[in-house]
C-alpha cells in the first residue's frame, strides 16, 4: 500500500506467484494434507446443502429429489411459524445468559488457580474442577431434576427461609437461571484448561521485572496476566461468538416440560421434534433451519471480529 | 356408527375363533425346508436384535434356527448395538442400491412412495401363490387385509398381530395401592366420583397424591372417556385423532375434553396432583409409587409388575378406566392388535429371490412357524404342559439374564409375526396380566365372553375410536402435512396449553380462554391437515 | 515458577495480599465440594442397591447394601473388552493424526507474507460453519470405502478447524526472531515447525491432545452409523448399549427380571464410571504442561 518509487516496477502475477512459491514452497506443502482432507470430507458432501432448497427423500437421492417451488419455502415455512419470533427469542436469550455468566467463569478460575501458592492444591483443585464434564447429559439432568422435585433438595432450603415447596422446573421464572448455573457448573474446569494453558506460556520475568518495580499482586494481574491471555481470550470469545445460535437439544430436552415451553423452547429443540416426534424425518427442513442458523452465527461472529480487529490488534482473521 | 360396528363386529369374530389356539388354525407349514442355495440379506430395524448376551447373530439360537428351518442361509443385519434405530434405517434407504433383501422397519407412512420409486416389491401379483398362509390370514380378518394393503389394493409388507386383537394393546391403565385400599375399607374405583374419592381419601390419611408420568404415560391413556371425550389430544403417535362416525376429529377442541381439563384442574388446585407429574418418567416416579407418595397413578402392567417387586406382589393392582357416574365411557386406551411393524422386500432381490424371500416370511404365519416364532424350538426351549399349553423348558426358565425367550423366539415384541397370547402370560406375573383384564375389560371380562353386546361395546371404546393403523397417505399428502407444520407444532400448542389449563396459568373455566385456545388452532392449520386426515381415512375405508 | 519468585521475595506481603490468599483457597475449597460431590454421589449410587437409589434420590454419602453387581452386568457384555481395544486403536491412530494436520494448518495460517494465505485461511474456516449433512457424510464414507471399518472414525474427524485456530492463535505467540533466525540458519518450514515451534507450545499441544483424545472418546454418534459389526464397535458405544438394554423397561410387554430390577438405576452410574476413569487418569499426565509452563524466557536467551 505504500507509494512505490517512480522507478519501481509493479510485478506481474506470474512474478509474484513464482516468487511467493520461491519464499514459501514448504508452507505450501505443509498446507497440502490439510487441504487434501477438507476437500475429501468436508467440501465433498457439501453437496448435500442444496436439499434446503428441495424436498429431499433419501430413497431417491438428491438429484431425484423435486426442487421446492418456490425454492425458498422451507426458509418461508420457517420464518411464519407461529413459533418463531419465541424460538429465535428463547435461543439467543440462554445463549447470550451463557455468554455474560459462562464465559467469564472459567476465565476467573484460572486466574484465581493462578495465585494459589501451593501446586499440590492447585493441581487437586484443577482436576477436581475438570471432572463434572465427565459426568453424561442424562445423570447431571437426571440429578437436576431431582433437586428440582417439588420434595427435593432446593425445596428444602426454600422451605427453611420461609418459601413454599414447589416444583422449580414447573416454573418460568427459574428455569433459565436452573439451566446456567448448572451449565457453569458442568463446564468451568474444562473450559479452564485452555486459559491455564496459556497462563503458563507467560514469560515470568516479566513477574520479576514488575515486582521489582513494586506492582502488588493485583496490579501484577491486571497488567501482566490478563494482557497475556487476552489473545485466547478474545480468540474464543470470537469463536463463541460464532456460535450463538448453537443451543443443543439435549440439555433442554431433558429439563423441559410442557409447561415451561414459553421460556425453554428453542430451535434445536424444535428441529429435534421434527426429526423423531413421530413419522419420518424432515431432512430438508431441517437443512434449511440450520442454514439459517449458520447464516446467523456468521454475522456475529464477523461483526465481533470486526469490532475486535478495531478496538485490538486480536482477530480471527 | 354402522362403520365402527362392522370393524368391532369383525375383531369378535376373530376374537371368538382365536381364543382358543391361533395355531389350530393356520395352515400347516409342509412345504419347508425350501433348500435353497441363495443367501438372503435381512435386516430388521428392532425387536429382533440377537440377544444382548451375543457378540453378534451367529451366536443367537433363534437366528440361526431359522435359517435351518427355512432352508435358506441367512446374512441378518441390525443396528448396531446402542444405535438409535430409525435413523439407522433412514440412513441406510440413501443408499437404495445396496439394501438387504428383507426389511423390517415401519414403512406404512412411506408406502406408496417406496413404491413408485420402486424400492420395494409390489407382492400383490406374488402373495397369493408364494405366501398362502399370510394371505389366508389376512382373510380371517377384513381389519388386517385393509391394513396390510395401499388405498388400490396393492400388497407390500408383512405385518405384526396379537393373537388375542385387541386385549394386549390395552397395556397402560389406572393403577391403585390395594393395601391402602383395604385399610380405608374402599372399593377398586370404578367411576370418576369414585377415583376422585380414593384420591381424596388417600390424600387426607396419607398425604399421597395422584402422580404420574404424563409425557410417558398419562397423556397416551387419558381417562377423558368417562367425560364423553375422545382421544387425548397426544398427537404423536396419534393418539390426538378420533375417527367417530366416519368422521375424522381432533381430541383436544372437544367441548367434553375442556370438561376433562377442568376436572384435572380442580384437582390440581387443591393439591391432589404432585406438580412432579409433569416431569416425570418411569424411573422418577418410582420414587413416588415406592415411598407412598403416591396412591393412585397411571401405568403400564410391565411397570406394575416392577413397582410390586419392590413392594410386594399385590400391593398396585390395575383398575378399569374410570366411567361417567352413569357408568357411561367414551373412549380408553387401546388397539387393534395391529402392529405398524412393517417388513418389506426390496427391490436388490430379483424376481426369483423375492419369490423365495415371500416363501420365507411366509413360514411365521404357518402351524409350525407360528410355534417357533414364538417360543422356539419345541423339546429345546418350550414343551406342551399337562394342557397342551406351551412352557418353557428350564433352559428358558432357570436362564436369569434379561429377556431370556428372546434367545429363542421372534415374536416377544414386534416383527412379522403373530404373537402368541399365551406368550405374554408366561412372561409376566398373574397381578400384571389381572390388570391388563382390568385395563381392557371395561365392562367385565365375564360379560364380554358371555354378551356379544358387552364384547363389541368394550372393543368400541379401546380400539374403536382410534385413528386405524395401516392407513396411508400419498406422497403429495405427506409433503403438504409436512410443509402445513404437521403434527410436532398441533403437539407442542396442546402440550402447552394442556398443562397451562391443569396448573391454572390459564384458567379453563373462562369462556374467553377456552375460545381464544380454539382460535389458536388456526394459525396451526388444523383444518387443513384435518381435511388430509379424512381424505386418506375415507380412501382407507373404502379398500 | 512464579511460586519460587514469590517464596522467595522478601518484601513482607500486605495484609489485603493475604486476606485474598484464604478467601481464595476457602473459594476453592468450596468448589471443590460443589463439584467434588455429585461425582461422589455417581461413585456411591454405582455401588447401591437400586431399590434404596429409587426411594432415596436425595443426599447420599455413602454406598448403601454396598453391590458391585451393576459392574458385574457391564463386564459381562461380551462386547466390552473388543470395546476397549477398538478405542484404543482409533485413540492411537487419530492422536497423532490429528495433531500434526492441527499444527500444519495453525502453522500455515499464523504465518505472514504468504501471497494465498486470505484463500487458505477462508477455505479452512468455511468447513467450521457449512458441512453437508448426515446423510451426504454417510454416503460420503461409503464411497471412499471406508464403511464398517476404524478409518470411518478416524479420518472424517482428522481435523478440527476450531482447534487449528486455538492452534495458531499460540503459535501467533512465539516471537517471530526465533523462526527468522532459523531461517537464517538454513532450516526449512517443516524442521521449524517440529524443531521450534512445538516444543514452544506444549502446554496448547497437550491442551489440544486432551480435546481431540476427549473428543473420540466421547463420539458414538458416528460409529453408530458407518460401522456395520458389533465388534468394531467403540466403547461409549457398548456402554450406551448396556445402558439402553437395561432402561428398555418401557416395552408393552414388560420385563420380569431380577437383574434389570435390580440395577436399572445403579448401571446409569457404573457405566459413567467405567467411561470417565480413564479419561481421568490422563489428565495429570497432560497437566504437568500447564502447572510447569515453558521457559520462553530460557530459550530467548
Amino acid at each position: 500500500m505504500t507509494a512505490h518509487p517512480p522507478t519501481y516496477r509493479h510485478p506481474s502475477f506470474g512474478q509474484r506467484i513464482l516468487r511467493d512459491w520461491k519464499l514459501n514452497k514448504w508452507k505450501y506443502v505443509l498446507i497440502i494434507p490439510v487441504l487434501v482432507y477438507l476437500a475429501l470430507f468436508c467440501y465433498k458432501p457439501m453437496y448435500g446443502l442444496v436439499i434446503a432448497f428441495k424436498n429431499y427423500k433419501p430413497t431417491r437421492g438428491i438429484e431425484r429429489s423435486a426442487w421446492m417451488d418456490p425454492w425458498y419455502s422451507w426458509f418461508e415455512k420457517f420464518f411464519t411459524d407461529p413459533y418463531f419470533g419465541r424460538l429465535i427469542g428463547n435461543t439467543f436469550t440462554i445463549s447470550l445468559l451463557t455468554i455474560v455468566f459462562g464465559f467469564p467463569a472459567p476465565i476467573l478460575l484460572a486466574l484465581l488457580l493462578n495465585e494459589i501458592k501451593s501446586n499440590k492444591f492447585k493441581r487437586t483443585v484443577q482436576t477436581i474442577t475438570y471432572m463434572p464434564y465427565f459426568i453424561s447429559m442424562v445423570v447431571t439432568c437426571a440429578l437436576i431434576r431431582v433437586y428440582c422435585q417439588q420434595d427435593g433438595l432446593i425445596s428444602d432450603v426454600a422451605a427453611l427461609f420461609g418459601g413454599t415447596r414447589q416444583n422449580w422446573l414447573m416454573s418460568s421464572s427459574y428455569y433459565r437461571t436452573i439451566y446456567i448455573i448448572s451449565e457453569i457448573w458442568q463446564t468451568i474446569g474444562w473450559n479452564s484448561i485452555i486459559y491455564l494453558a496459556a497462563l503458563s506460556s507467560i514469560d515470568q520475568e516479566q513477574y520479576e521485572a514488575a515486582r521489582i518495580d513494586g506492582a502488588n499482586r493485583f496490579q501484577q494481574c491486571l497488567h501482566i496476566t490478563i494482557p497475556g491471555i487476552m489473545p485466547t481470550i478474545i480468540i474464543l470469545f470470537i469463536l463463541r461468538m460464532g456460535a450463538i445460535l448453537n443451543v443443543g437439544y439435549e440439555k433442554t430436552l431433558l429439563l423441559y416440560n410442557s409447561n415451561i415451553y414459553d421460556v425453554s423452547d428453542i430451535i434445536s429443540t424444535y428441529t429435534y421434534r421434527l426429526s423423531f416426534g413421530g413419522g419420518t424425518p424432515q431432512y430438508s427442513y431441517s437443512t434449511a433451519i440450520g442454514l439459517f442458523n449458520t447464516l446467523v452465527n456468521v454475522v456475529f461472529l464477523l461483526g465481533t471480529n470486526f469490532f475486535s480487529s478495531r478496538v485490538s490488534e486480536n482477530s480471527l482473521f | 356408527m354402522k362403520k365402527i360396528l362392522a370393524l368391532a363386529l369383525s375383531l369378535c369374530l376373530l376374537l371368538a375363533a382365536t381364543t382358543a389356539f391361533a395355531a389350530d388354525l393356520l395352515p400347516a407349514g409342509d412345504r419347508y425346508p425350501l433348500n435353497s442355495d441363495k443367501t438372503i440379506t435381512w435386516y430388521s430395524q428392532d425387536c429382533l436384535n440377537p440377544h444382548e448376551k451375543f457378540a453378534d447373530w451367529t451366536e443367537s439360537p433363534f437366528h440361526t434356527n431359522l435359517a435351518k428351518l427355512l432352508g435358506v442361509d441367512i446374512q441378518w443385519s441390525f443396528p448396531t448395538t446402542g444405535a438409535d434405530g430409525s435413523s439407522f434405517t433412514n440412513t441406510m434407504m440413501a443408499d437404495p442400491g445396496s439394501l438387504p433383501n428383507i426389511m423390517k422397519g415401519y414403512f406404512m407412512d412411506q408406502a406408496n412412495m417406496l413404491l413408485e420409486d420402486e424400492v420395494i416389491w409390489d407382492l400383490t401379483d406374488y402373495i397369493q401363490e408364494y405366501a398362502p398362509a399370510y394371505y389366508a390370514w389376512l382373510q380371517t380378518n377384513p381389519a388386517y387385509d385393509r391394513a396390510m394393503k395401499t388405498d388400490d389394493g396393492r400388497y407390500y409388507a408383512f405385518g405384526f398381530f396379537r393373537e388375542d386383537g385387541g386385549w394386549n394393546d390395552s397395556y397402560l391403565g389406572v393403577v391403585v395401592r390395594q393395601d391402602w385400599l383395604k385399610e380405608c375399607d374402599l372399593e377398586v374405583p370404578t367411576t370418576i366420583s369414585e377415583l376422585e374419592n380414593v384420591i381424596r381419601v388417600f390424600h387426607d390419611k396419607y398425604g399421597a397424591q395422584f402422580a404420574f408420568p404424563n409425557d410417558a404415560r398419562f397423556r397416551q391413556a387419558g381417562i377423558q372417556g368417562a367425560f364423553g371425550a375422545y382421544a387425548t389430544g397426544y398427537v404423536a403417535s396419534d393418539y390426538g385423532w378420533y375417527v367417530k362416525d366416519g368422521k375424522v376429529g381432533f381430541g383436544a377442541t372437544q367441548p367434553e375434553w375442556r370438561e376433562y381439563m377442568k376436572w384435572m384442574a380442580k384437582m390440581y388446585a387443591e393439591g391432589l396432583i404432585d406438580q412432579d407429574s409433569f416431569s416425570m418418567d418411569d424411573t422418577s416416579i418410582k420414587a413416588k409409587t415406592e415411598t407412598g407418595k403416591a396412591g393412585v397413578s397411571v401405568t403400564s402392567m410391565g411397570q406394575l409388575n416392577i413397582w410390586n417387586k419392590e413392594m410386594g406382589s399385590d400391593t398396585w393392582i390395575g383398575a378399569h378406566f374410570p366411567t361417567a357416574d352413569d357408568g357411561s365411557i367414551s373412549s380408553q386406551f387401546g388397539g387393534f392388535g395391529i402392529g405398524t411393524h412393517t417388513t418389506v422386500i426390496t427391490k436388490t432381490a430379483d424376481e426369483e429371490t423375492m419369490k423365495l424371500c415371500l416363501q420365507m416370511l411366509d413360514y411365521a404365519y404357518t402351524q409350525e412357524g407360528f410355534l417357533f416364532w414364538n417360543y422356539g424350538i419345541e423339546g429345546e426351549s418350550w414343551e406342551y404342559d399337562e394342557n397342551g399349553v406351551p412352557k418353557w423348558t428350564a433352559l428358558v426358565a432357570e436362564d436369569n439374564d434379561n429377556d431370556p425367550m428372546t434367545k429363542y423366539n421372534g415374536a416377544t415384541w414386534g416383527n412379522s409375526c403373530i404373537q402368541a397370547t399365551n406368550l405374554l402370560y408366561l412372561k409376566n406375573s398373574p397381578v400384571a396380566i389381572a390388570a391388563n383384564d382390568a385395563f381392557f375389560y371395561t365392562f367385565g371380562k365375564d360379560e364380554y365372553f358371555a354378551d356379544p353386546e358387552v364384547e363389541a361395546k368394550t372393543l368400541a371404546v379401546t380400539g374403536g375410536w382410534k385413528w386405524p393403523v395401516g392407513i396411508t397417505f400419498t406422497t403429495d399428502e405427506s409433503d403438504q402435512l409436512d410443509l402445513l407444520g404437521g403434527n410436532s407444532n398441533l403437539n407442542t400448542y396442546v402440550a402447552e396449553n394442556y398443562a397451562s389449563f391443569i396448573t391454572g396459568s390459564k384458567d379453563i373455566n373462562d369462556d374467553a380462554v377456552w375460545e381464544a385456545y380454539l382460535a389458536g388452532f388456526d394459525s396451526l392449520n388444523l383444518e387443513k391437515i384435518l381435511a388430509i386426515r379424512q381424505g386418506a381415512l375415507d380412501r382407507y375405508e373404502s379398500r | 515458577m512464579s511460586t519460587l519468585n514469590h517464596s522467595s521475595n522478601k518484601i513482607k506481603e500486605s495484609v489485603g495480599s493475604r486476606v485474598f490468599d484464604v478467601c481464595n483457597i476457602l473459594f476453592m475449597l468450596l468448589l471443590c465440594f460443589v463439584t467434588l460431590y455429585p461425582m461422589w454421589y455417581v461413585l456411591c449410587a454405582s455401588f447401591t442397591k437400586n431399590s434404596y437409589l429409587v426411594a432415596h434420590p436425595g443426599v447420599m454419602f455413602w454406598p448403601h447394601g454396598f453391590t458391585a453387581g451393576s459392574y458385574k452386568l457391564a463386564f459381562s457384555h461380551p462386547l466390552l473388552l473388543s470395546g476397549y481395544k477398538n478405542i484404543l486403536i482409533v485413540l492411537l491412530v487419530s492422536l497423532p493424526i490429528n495433531i500434526v494436520l492441527t499444527l500444519f494448518c495453525g502453522y500455515v495460517t499464523a504465518s505472514k507474507n504468504l501471497m494465498f494465505k486470505p484463500l487458505i485461511q477462508f477455505l479452512v474456516m468455511f468447513t467450521m460453519f457449512f458441512s453437508g449433512g448426515m446423510i451426504p457424510a454417510y454416503l460420503n464414507v461409503r464411497d471412499l470405502g471406508l464403511y464398517n471399518s476404524l478409518w470411518a472414525l478416524i479420518l472424517p474427524g482428522a481435523m478440527s478447524v476450531y482447534n487449528s485456530i486455538i492452534c495458531r492463535t499460540a503459535i501467533q505467540g512465539v516471537p517471530e526472531s526465533l523462526t527468522e533466525s532459523a531461517y537464517l540458519d538454513g532450516a526449512n518450514d517443516i524442521i521449524i515447525v517440529f524443531r521450534i515451534i512445538l516444543p514452544l507450545i506444549m502446554p496448547t499441544i497437550a491442551v489440544l491432545l486432551l480435546y481431540y483424545g476427549v473428543g473420540h472418546w466421547n463420539a458414538w454418534f458416528n460409529a453408530s452409523l458407518y460401522l456395520a459389526d458389533n465388534d468394531k464397535l467403540p466403547i461409549q458405544n457398548v456402554m450406551r448399549s448396556i445402558l439402553i438394554a437395561n432402561s428398555n423397561v418401557l416395552n408393552s410387554a414388560g420385563s420380569d427380571n431380577d437383574m434389570v430390577n435390580e440395577f436399572a438405576e445403579a448401571i446409569k452410574y457404573s457405566t459413567i464410571i467405567l467411561t470417565t476413569v480413564p479419561v481421568l487418569c490422563i489428565y495429570p499426565f497432560l497437566q504437568k504442561y500447564f502447572v510447569k509452563g515453558v521457559m520462553v524466557g530460557a530459550v530467548k536467551g
